[in-house]
């Protein structure tokens, strides 16, 4: 730490710290122009000019860039301190004599217009080459669109071209931080009723992005793959088909080694224009090994979190290469990366169990951790032939056809089979969180975690104790998450960087202040006032239709969230042994059980039952929180509060499942 | 002798810090905030905040999302 003494006040700063950082710290006041929170000092305006004296050096330095690297004494309220910075505004106002905000700082530094510049420009809000713009464009949001031009006095910011350049997406971050009014957005091909609402709603995230990302979720240093082993401490990442939920190898696959690797750093994407978030990651340069394009060098859109967990660690795989060959194979032949990824899981452990074997896999011997041969698999499933035919047909298929060829033990294969309505799982392990399961469970479009992630709050927060608390999360965040598909938005910037005051509010898990922020870009973009409830009900009403639907499709009622029992608790005694304590402490505190004087095999079945009478005390407890009946049908008071009724056909389908008044 | 964590007993030892106890329960996600009894702890003073016995520590995951 070093001492530093700023108008007879000390503190002491890290080595690095700039005196106007340091001055704030203080409460001691320096005036700026071109310095910005969002952006690196510059320095050009030379406005917050202060005089120092280092002992070996006395001068006048700009404290919005100087470092303080030595002790240091500070004066701010000098007369050369003084000089200085009313000689910097008086160049600024003599050349751009009508700028509001140079004539306030005028005013406050007896700062004169000397009536004669060269390039006297009179226009209010013209532009004063502060380059805010320039650097919250490049450093800030990473678009890299405009540029200085020219030199010296000439010096101004620009597009390359001259003229608007179609990589600008038209964020508005540059006209946000102008100071002058020079910059104005005036492009808005969507014809949004309040576009500056917009604007302001978006730039509280691209704020959050610049300034709190990195010490929160460094969502712009590896994307979502940051999760992996964050996950494997908690106990979350699956591994080996869902047994279990770390592994000691899980460190090279992790968001560092993809970082140092693989990733390209710093380029913002192109997953939504204008997003400042810039999660999405790529990797340039990749030479793949297998494949119709062996030994070729491509790009690779990821790994992303859910990949690198499925292609890896669901699949015991801890070589990150065969991690990105499968992302781009799976992405150049049009295959989910999850759906592939929990299918091979499942494979696997058919094979290990001894369902299938080379004859049956066409010669693959498809152990867990066999990298080459689940990539062989994915080019088969490709080419429409071999092993990989039935592979790409899905769990669900593949349960049938391994019972009726193989002859399988269905049970087993309902158990360990990781899909939900025919839709494979996602890549977390969720035996420990409720919540989490029937996220999966009742999610509408499958064993999807985009409806509701509550492992936090109620595995580790312990934030969800009854059946009743469950619920309600069960019931807001599927339907507040429903909203941002409606309004074609991604939820990332929702609750992946979040305001530092976040965690003081009642509700911080909704992120109180982000919610309001989407009411002002849907007031913004419609010219409608909303509330947060008014957010809810617009998804309640499509959840709801969707439901419906989902009956009317056969895929609607309590049946159909049914879970694979992997999914709530241990299947095999492998398992239970794997977290033993865990699963004994279990049938001790809530079921009263002596473990020590149960056997292996009583546990792991007293264990299941205990836990699949709670799913189902879940599922009573989230249907009677939406307004369903028992077996999971929107009875029709919900459907009249929605006002679904009226849509043709619900009536008469909700009679047809014994729905009536 | 012990603490609670999200409410759960946990072994206390005299001069156990916050970062400490982070750490050797695994709770690697940034985007957390510590409570002790009710009252917020800075994370820039996890590492200094000695934990007294009895205490009631929460640890909130900020992570609704994914």
């Amino acid at each position: 730490m070093i001492s530093v003494t700023i108008e007879g006040k000390t503190i002491q700063v890290e080595p690095g710290t700039t005196i106007l950082s340091a001055a704030r710290k203080l409460g001691v006041s320096i005036p700026t122009l071109c310095n910005h929170e969002l952006v690196k000092p510059y320095g050009i305006c030379r406005v917050c000019s202060v005089e120092i004296d280092d002992g070996e050096r006395k001068g006048i330095v700009n404290a919005c860039k100087h470092a303080i690297k030595k002790p240091l004494e500070v004066l701010v309220s000098s007369e050369p301190a003084k000089q200085a910075r009313k000689k910097a505004v008086e160049e600024l106002l003599t050349r751009f004599p009508n700028v509001k905000i140079l004539q306030g700082l005028a005013k406050m530094m007896g700062a004169d217009d000397h009536k004669e510049h060269p390039q006297r420009d009179e226009n209010p809000n013209a532009c004063i080459r502060c380059g805010r713009c320039v650097r919250i464009c490049n450093e800030g949001v990473w678009h890299n669109v405009l540029i200085y031009e020219g030199k010296g006095k000439d010096r101004k910011p620009a597009m390359p071209t001259g003229k608007v350049i179609p990589e600008c997406t038209g964020c508005g971050a540059c006209a946000a931080v102008c100071p002058t009014g020079a910059i104005v957005m005036n492009n808005d091909p969507n014809n949004p009723a309040d576009p500056q609402r917009i604007r302001r709603a978006g730039m509280v995230i691209t704020r959050e992005m610049i300034l709190l990302d990195k010490k929160q979720n460094r969502m712009r240093e590896a994307g979502t793959a940051n999760l992996v082993g964050i996950m494997n401490d908690y106990d979350l990442l699956p591994v080996n088909n869902y047994k279990f939920g770390s592994h000691p190898e899980t460190a090279k696959i992790s968001a560092k080694v993809l970082k140092e690797k693989y990733f390209t750093q710093g380029v913002f994407d192109a997953c939504h224009l204008g997003c400042d978030m810039n999660c999405c990651k790529v990797a340039d340069n990749f030479v793949l090994k297998s494949g119709p394009q062996k030994g070729q060098s491509v790009l690779v859109d990821g790994p992303e979190y859910e990949t690198a967990a499925g292609c890896g660690s669901n699949m015991g795989i801890f070589d990150p290469h065969w991690v990105l060959e499968m992302n781009y194979y799976c992405d150049t032949y049009g295959i989910d990366t999850i759906s592939f990824a929990t299918s091979m899981a499942f494979v696997m452990e058919c094979f290990e169990a001894g369902i299938l074997n080379t004859d049956r896999t066409g010669g693959l011997d498809l152990k867990f951790g066999a990298a080459q041969e689940a990539l062989e698999v994915l080019h088969q499933m490709a080419r429409g032939e071999g092993f990989g035919l039935i592979v790409g047909q899905g769990i669900r298929k593949m349960k049938t056809i391994f019972t009726e060829r193989f002859h399988a033990n269905p049970a087993f294969l309902q158990d360990i089979g990781m899909e939900a309505k025919g839709l494979e799982y996602s890549e977390y392990m969720t035996k420990e969180s409720l919540a989490q399961q029937g996220g999966y469970g009742i999610a509408l479009k499958g064993a999807q975690h985009d409806e509701a992630w509550l492992i936090f709050m109620d595995m580790v927060n312990k934030q969800l104790p009854s059946f009743e608390d469950k619920a309600e999360a069960l019931h807001y965040f599927p339907m507040w998450r429903t909203w941002f598909g409606l309004n074609g938005l991604c939820k990332l910037p929702w609750n992946d960087v979040e305001p530092e005051d976040n965690a003081l509010e009642n509700e911080p898990h909704k992120v109180p202040k982000h919610v309001k922020g989407y009411c002002e870009f849907f007031a913004g973009m419609t010219g409608k006032e909303v509330t947060p409830q008014d957010l809810i009900l617009m998804s309640e009403r499509v959840y709801n239709f969707q439901r419906l639907f989902n009956l009317k499709m056969g895929f609607g009622t309590r049946q159909h969230d049914i879970i694979p029992y992997r999914s709530a608790g241990p299947v095999t005694e492998e398992e239970y042994l794997s977290r033993q304590e865990r699963y004994d402490n279990q049938l001790k505190e809530e079921l009263g059980l002596d473990p020590d004087q149960m056997s292996l095999q009583e546990k792991v079945k007293r264990t299941r039952m205990h836990r699949t009478e709670r799913y189902e005390k879940l599922l009573d407890a989230v249907y009677l929180r939406r307004g369903w009946t028992k077996d999971g049908i929107p009875t029709l008071k919900t459907v009249r509060r929605l006002e679904i009724d009226k849509v043709p056909g619900v009536i008469e389908l909700l009679e047809s499942h014994g729905i009536k008044e | 002798m012990s603490i609670t964590v999200n409410g759960d007993p946990y072994p206390w030892r005299e001069g156990l810090t916050v970062l400490q106890l982070l750490e050797e329960k695994k709770y690697s996600f940034p985007l957390k905030t510590v409570f002790i009894n009710g009252e917020r702890i800075p994370n820039s003073t996890h590492a200094t905040h000695v934990i007294q016995e009895g205490d009631q520590v929460q640890v909130i995951h900020m992570m609704s999302g994914g």
